[in-house]
């Protein structure tokens, strides 16, 4: 847990990297940085992510020269709201319920970023949105899916 | 001649004898000949890995020389285009380019490396390495300055449409829209959309009209732009002085 919790915080910054190089331009609409903080919410326990959140908000802040999207308050917001839904969704316990209960907190993430951008902005451009929900969407589970071991080295031990 | 068998075996076998009795007598310099053609000829495994390795990093090299030479032909293309800029029509360009962007998708926002330093000043317009305006400068430090791009929703300026119209351009992401277009304005597709620097007795372009509409309630047309700049992938912008 406290190795993963580590792995976590040096990912968070390269991911907030990523956001600001923005290697593909304008034609990938993704945060990566928001994406880590879904992941944060999925696999962490509430305290570590809203710190997480609060540190990464006043760091988008910094890089985001006269605009005043006062991100520093916007996650950890939205990370107690998807914490909330998510351990609500989660006692159910199913395995085959989980995928299901993990995209409902993706969406729920995604849609209310969108929604608090689009209204900061005064602008929402129905293509800009949708791009953006579907391509984060797509992402958060590729990331998801590169950042967990494999399950045969979880049952073989080497996790 | 027709000779018997045995007859025409004896005489091979003689001819044979003189023949390496020859031999015999140059063995020395024989032997030497074919060591040295050998030597050359074969090579050993451990030889033949290392003259492979060796040839390889030399084509590696000659692979990253190629490409920086490419590199550097293309920045003087861009150089040299940003010169033909200036001299064309006179106005004193300051080279920088982006270190960072703005991390949010819903701001169109970025870093540069020169700053009042260098000369920058607020409002000054920046365009591409072909003379397409980019964007203007919002705030000013020392070493670094902050850009609005065009097509962010923030972006407000004045702009020319065609020959006769003029109004207001805004940013919305995928281009520009302009605004306050009366019904009188002659305005077409493909027009051109320019700015005006009366400083410098000029003006830049900045995108064509793609499109124009207008409901049946509105006062204005309204009219989106295509941008004349590429996605955002600049090597290197200029700020104008």
């Amino acid at each position: 847990m406290k190795r993963k919790s580590i792995k976590l915080s040096i990912l968070l910054p390269l991911l907030l990297f990523l956001d600001i190089i923005r290697p593909l331009g304008y034609s990938l609409h993704v945060e990566f940085a928001c994406l880590g903080l879904i992941f944060m919410v999925l696999n962490e326990k509430l305290w570590f992510s809203l710190a997480a959140s609060f540190i990464l908000g006043c760091l988008e802040d910094g890089f985001s020269p006269g605009s005043s999207h006062f991100y520093c308050l916007e996650f950890p917001i939205l990370v107690v709201i998807s914490y909330g839904l998510r351990s609500y969704l989660f006692l159910a316990g199913k395995k085959a319920y989980l995928f299901f209960a993990k995209s409902i907190v993706v969406t729920f993430f995604l849609i209310a970023h969108i929604i608090y951008n689009s209204l900061l902005v005064s602008f929402a451009g129905f293509s800009l949105c949708f791009l953006f929900f579907i391509q984060s969407f797509f992402c958060y589970f590729l990331m998801e899916a590169l950042l967990e071991k494999p399950s045969f080295m979880k049952s073989s031990g080497y996790a | 001649m027709y000779l018997p068998y045995r007859i025409k075996s004896k005489y091979v076998i003689v001819a044979a004898l003189i023949v390496g009795a020859c031999l015999f007598s140059f063995r020395g310099p024989l032997e030497a000949v074919i060591v040295m053609f050998s030597r050359q000829l074969t090579i050993s495994p451990q030889a033949k890995s290392s003259q492979i390795r060796k040839l390889q990093e030399e084509n590696l090299a000659l692979k990253l020389q190629i490409a920086k030479c490419t590199h550097l032909e293309q920045d003087n293309k861009r150089l040299q285009e940003a010169l033909d800029l200036e001299k064309d029509k006179g106005i004193e360009l300051i080279g920088s380019e982006i270190i960072a962007f703005s991390p949010s998708d819903w701001h169109r926002q970025a870093l540069l490396n020169a700053g009042s330093a260098k000369g920058v000043n607020e409002g000054a317009f920046v365009l591409d390495q072909e003379g397409n305006f980019v964007g203007k400068i919002i705030g000013v430090k020392e070493n670094f300055s902050e850009l609005l791009l065009v097509n962010d929703p923030d972006f407000n300026l004045p702009v020319i449409i065609g020959a006769k119209g003029v109004g207001m351009l805004k940013g919305d992401f995928s281009g520009a829209k302009i605004l306050y277009i009366d019904n009188d304005d002659e305005i077409n597709v493909g027009d051109h959309v320019l700015v005006n620097m009366p400083s410098h007795g000029t003006t830049l372009k900045i995108g064509s009209v793609k499109k124009i509409q207008k409901n049946n309630n509105d006062l204005f047309w309204e009219v989106d732009v295509g941008l004349f700049m590429r996605t955002v992938y600049f090597k290197r912008i200029f700020i104008v002085k």
